[in-house]
């Protein structure tokens, strides 16, 4: 068949080398804290350039999806997501690490990310144009809901007190709204500044919220960092099959969770994977030991992000519109080649599309062969670095990471005294988390609320606007139950305890 | 004897480090209009990568190397909408190896209201490359075939007629405006964070229209079409698609760009680059490319800048007045 | 969230009351700065700063009327901790003066002596130092020569 035939081509000798290279790349760039995908793809795009079509897209391809990966490991042994992507995967990966099942934690990302990319590059090929035409059905108003349901998710995340959680967010909405705003072009809490001016970064505010207080809590102590494995284990690659096996569903459902927010514009790893992981808690017979070191956790997280990376190319080529920040940049790499995204990629440009999707599979499927390598020794590298040389490494990786994002210097000021005051707060118990999940649904939250209102306006009605859709009756159904549930829980653990505790 | 050899490294190191950077700033202190350019230059975009500011100097990149034999090296400091940059233009060297993207309306209109951290004069554009003209686009199943449909329904319903565009007192606000104000009706700007999501919005049937332009409407040419243009001319990729001025609309204008250089940099190397890129925008390759995309070129070098300066800032201002911008 | 042991804990009253605190003057000075703005643009962070004061008061009520704990943070060098958030401080506004090279240096130097705790042989220190030379070097020649990125130079170079 000509589908096939296109995707063999991905097995040329140039390609597969490019998919191998791209994978190694993106998988050490993700890897290191400090280093996002989208950087990672930003820079490299120009080296795109000589290079056909396919060939470009399959490389930019390999590097997000390795990248994606690869931030997993600096988010399990190290505490510090390696990309936004992988914040989550620290909930459990980095606990898993602590108490010494840090290459299970690895052999199990690499399996998750895997299948999590054949799902999403599954469906890219499947279901393209069908699942494209249901993002575009979201609008301003189902944005704006979905914001809320993402902050509701807050009340799940938290560890200890969900008010606290809820202050977290606050503050990270509040960040959000330093600069100029989008509607009304008003320049928001600059005080004067020329470089509030560009608003707080959110990436740089995310390595710094995560990144700083581990390496401030790194110095203070003499121990090690993490527990030496015990000889001769090996990958524990058995073991990760058998977790794997058990959390299939979790799997297949976060990897589902992580296509459909990719297939949103504008919703990326992040998102995906703090979505899968609330979700794979709620209905797990562990719950309880999430955050604690549950595999179930970094199955989730990783499955969903991964997804996010086939996911994300559906409305990227079939509307043009980014699907993930690093597709915005692949986007522009295309259009400068004269590569038209739209229907023309699957009539004329058929050949084209089908050998990147091929190279896609390609690149995942090698995640794991190269990942389990990798991950082998990034395991033994990390556990034996002394402190004294690890400290300083990642703070350069940190500083080199953040300033590259925008080549603004203020960006990594902002980045360090961001960390600091999230390393104090979290003594106080507010945690990074919800800060950082106000900072990023901050902007998607005002804009679909003042952009449904000026909709609902103009149509006479802004109740009917807001509460008038079945897509947005649907998504309020959801944050409901996002916000009862934990209540719930909480009121029948109190009960328990109750007749435990006999108070 | 270890402690020594201990000390010169780490003193080899500081000094590795100090002459590097020297190094570096160094060749940037010496200009030389007569060799211009005799290494790379830097092509600073105030906005993120993706963007049309990013294509079309990409688009510039290749001939750019042609004609020169180095390197345009483009890199992004986005923020601010462009604010960022263009205030830290003037700290740059001013040596002509530094030249950052400028963009209209951004630049006059954004020091007209609060303060953005540059002026308008403080930037010293050398040439005028392309613009996009404004068009007012609707989705091709779209129950308005022409642009005196859309007037009708919104003389009909005042505000009911909901317009996308991209951003507050940007190119599209103040398209929405003047064309509000030629037509004497009144519509609902609903601004969204860049040209992609307003055309999203489009596409998902959330508005009725958009104000975007012509290269919008050229990247999503199988889904959308365009009421009206505002350019002098026809457009030669859509033929069937009138302009404002032939529907009695005295209306041309869009998102103009150019490149400017810090202050600093002396005339003679300034006169040169914008005669560079005078070249570019000779070339018959590099036009055809840009008007596949949708671009309309036009040629503004260094020494008429002032004049089309200030002809687009006497434009502006009347809007922006209506607007509210200027108190 | 496993139930803790007393020991572990801190009474959390004091510390939830100047968090409380805090978090009510930047929400108060949020919704005060928020007076120049446009309506459209102003709605957002009133409503933010609205709801952050709600809950801070909450959590200030809680503070008096419940006996919240907190989970006892990991002890550790005081000294050390401040040595590092100093560094990293000085290292960001650096960048612009002292050039990436050289500030990196210099910070990555001071982080390692700060990092470690054992006794420093000569061996020791000169491994450190070539380690860190060859990472920072490596990443700088990554970025600035092969990936054109712009690192700063320093100012106060440029001005010699």
């Amino acid at each position: 068949m000509d589908t096939l035939s296109f995707m063999a081509a991905a097995l040329s000798p140039v390609n597969l080398m490019l998919a191998i290279v791209g994978v190694a790349a993106g998988i050490l760039i993700g890897a290191l804290p400090g280093l996002s995908a989208t950087m990672a793809v930003a820079v490299l795009v120009p080296v795109t350039f000589g290079m056909p079509p396919e060939a470009a897209l399959i490389m930019l391809g390999a590097i997000y999806t390795g990248a994606i990966y690869g931030g997993s490991y600096a988010a399990i042994l190290v505490n510090t997501p390696g990309t936004p992507s992988a914040i989550a995967t620290t909930f459990d990966g980095f606990p898993m690490a602590k108490r010494g099942d840090g290459d299970l934690a690895v052999t199990l990302s690499t399996l998750s990310s895997m299948i999590g990319g054949l799902v999403g590059a599954v469906a890219l090929l499947t279901l393209a144009p069908l699942l494209a035409q249901i993002a575009l059905k979201f609008g301003p108003v189902e944005y704006f809901w979905l914001a809320i349901f993402g902050l509701t998710l807050i009340s799940a995340l938290s560890e200890g007190s969900t008010l606290k959680g809820f202050i977290g967010a606050g503050l990270g909405l509040l960040l959000s709204t330093v600069g100029v705003s989008v509607i009304g072009a008003d320049i928001r809490y600059a005080f004067g500044s020329q470089f509030l001016l560009g608003g707080v970064e959110t990436i740089s505010a995310l390595i710094g919220l995560y990144c700083i207080p581990v390496l401030i809590d790194l110095v203070a102590t003499p121990s090690a960092h993490l527990e030496p494995p015990e000889e001769g284990r090996g990958i524990r690659f058995r073991e990760g099959l058998s977790l794997m096996w058990r959390g299939k569903f979790n799997a297949l459902r976060s990897a589902i969770i992580g296509t459909a927010v990719a297939i949103l514009p504008g919703a990326g790893g992040s998102i995906a994977s703090l979505v899968s992981y609330s979700e794979a808690r709620r209905t797990s017979p562990r719950s309880d030991q999430f955050g604690k070191g549950e595999p179930d956790g970094v199955i989730a997280t990783e499955t969903a992000n991964n997804a996010t990376v086939g996911g994300g190319f559906i409305p990227t080529f079939v509307l043009g519109i980014p699907g993930t920040p690093p597709d915005a940049v692949i986007l522009g790499a295309l259009l400068v080649q004269g590569f038209r995204t739209g229907p023309e990629m699957f009539t004329t440009n058929v050949g084209v599309t089908y050998t990147f999707i091929g190279g896609l599979f390609i690149a995942t499927l090698l995640m794991l062969p190269i990942g389990l390598l990798i991950g082998r020794y990034a395991f033994k590298s990390i556990v034996s670095i002394p402190k004294a040389l690890l400290v300083p490494s990642i703070a350069f990786m940190t500083i080199i990471g953040t300033y590259a994002i925008r080549n603004n210097p203020f960006d990594v000021v902002v980045m360090v005294v961001l960390g600091v005051v999230g390393w104090v707060l979290s003594r106080y118990g507010v945690k990074p988390s919800p800060i950082v999940l106000g900072l990023i649904l901050g902007p998607i939250a005002e804009q679909g609320f003042v952009q449904g209102y000026l909709m609902g306006n103009a149509s006479g009605s802004v109740a009917g606007a807001f509460f008038g859709r079945p897509l947005s009756l649907a998504i309020i159904a959801l944050v409901l139950l996002s916000v009862l549930f934990p209540l719930w829980r909480a009121w029948r653990t109190r009960s328990h305890k109750e007749t435990a505790n006999g108070h | 004897m270890r402690q020594t050899r201990f000390t010169t490294w780490k003193l080899g190191a500081l000094m590795g480090g100090l002459l590097s950077a020297a190094a570096i700033a160094g060749p940037a202190m010496a200009a030389d209009a007569g060799s211009f350019p005799d290494h790379n230059i830097q092509y600073i975009i105030p906005f993120g990568p993706g963007g049309e500011s990013d294509i079309s100097a990409r688009l510039q990149q290749k001939y750019f190397q042609d004609i020169t034999g180095q390197q345009l090296i483009i890199q992004y400091m986005a923020g601010g909408g462009g604010a960022v940059g263009w205030s830290q233009l003037n700290e740059m060297d001013g040596d002509g190896y530094t030249i950052m993207g400028t963009n209209l309306p951004h630049i006059i209109l954004k020091p007209m209201g609060k303060d953005p951290g540059f002026k308008t004069e403080d930037l010293k554009n050398f040439f005028y490359f392309h613009y996009s003209p404004d068009a007012l686009i609707v989705k091709k199943d779209s129950p308005y075939k022409t642009l005196d449909d859309l007037i009708a329904a919104a003389k009909k319903a005042p505000g009911s007629v909901t317009v996308s565009g991209s951003g507050t007192q940007s190119a599209n606000d103040i398209a929405n405006r003047r064309f509000e104000s030629m037509a004497d009706v009144k519509t609902t700007y609903i601004p969204f964070k860049g040209t992609g999501a307003a055309v999203t919005a489009l596409l998902g049937g959330q508005v009725q229209a958009e104000w975007g332009y012509t290269t919008t409407a050229a990247n999503h040419k199988d889904k959308v079409r365009m009421l009206a243009v505002a350019a002098d001319e026809r457009h030669p990729l859509f033929p069937d698609v009138p302009t404002f001025k032939e529907l009695g609309y005295d209306m041309t204008g869009g998102a103009y760009r150019g490149m400017a250089v810090p202050k600093s940099t002396p005339d003679d190397v300034t006169k040169k680059l914008s005669e560079i890129f005078g070249k570019i925008n000779q070339n018959p390759e590099f036009r055809q490319k840009m008007e596949d995309l949708g671009f309309v070129l036009i040629d503004v070098p260094y020494d008429q800048m002032d004049d089309f300066m200030a002809k687009r800032r006497a434009e502006y201002e009347k809007v922006a007045r209506e607007m509210g911008i200027i108190k | 969230m496993a139930t803790d042991n007393q020991a572990s804990t801190l009474d959390a009253r004091p510390s939830d009351r100047a968090l409380a605190g805090v978090m009510i003057v930047i929400a108060v000075g949020a919704i005060v700065f928020s007076r120049d703005m446009s309506i459209m643009a102003s709605v957002f962070p009133r409503t933010i700063a609205t709801l952050l004061l709600v809950f801070s008061a909450a959590l200030l009520i809680k503070s008096f009327v419940v006996h919240p704990r907190r989970a006892r943070p990991e002890p550790g060098s005081v000294g050390r901790r401040l040595g590092l958030i100093a560094v990293m401080l000085v290292w960001s506004f650096a960048l612009k003066w002292l050039g990436f090279l050289a500030a990196s240096l210099v910070s990555a130097a001071v982080l390692a002596v700060l990092a470690h705790y054992h006794a420093w042989t000569p061996r020791r220190v000169g491994g450190y130092a070539i380690a860190l030379a060859v990472i920072i070097g490596a990443f700088y020649t990554l970025f600035a020569v092969v990936l054109n990125v712009p690192l700063p130079v320093g100012l106060l170079w440029r001005q010699l």
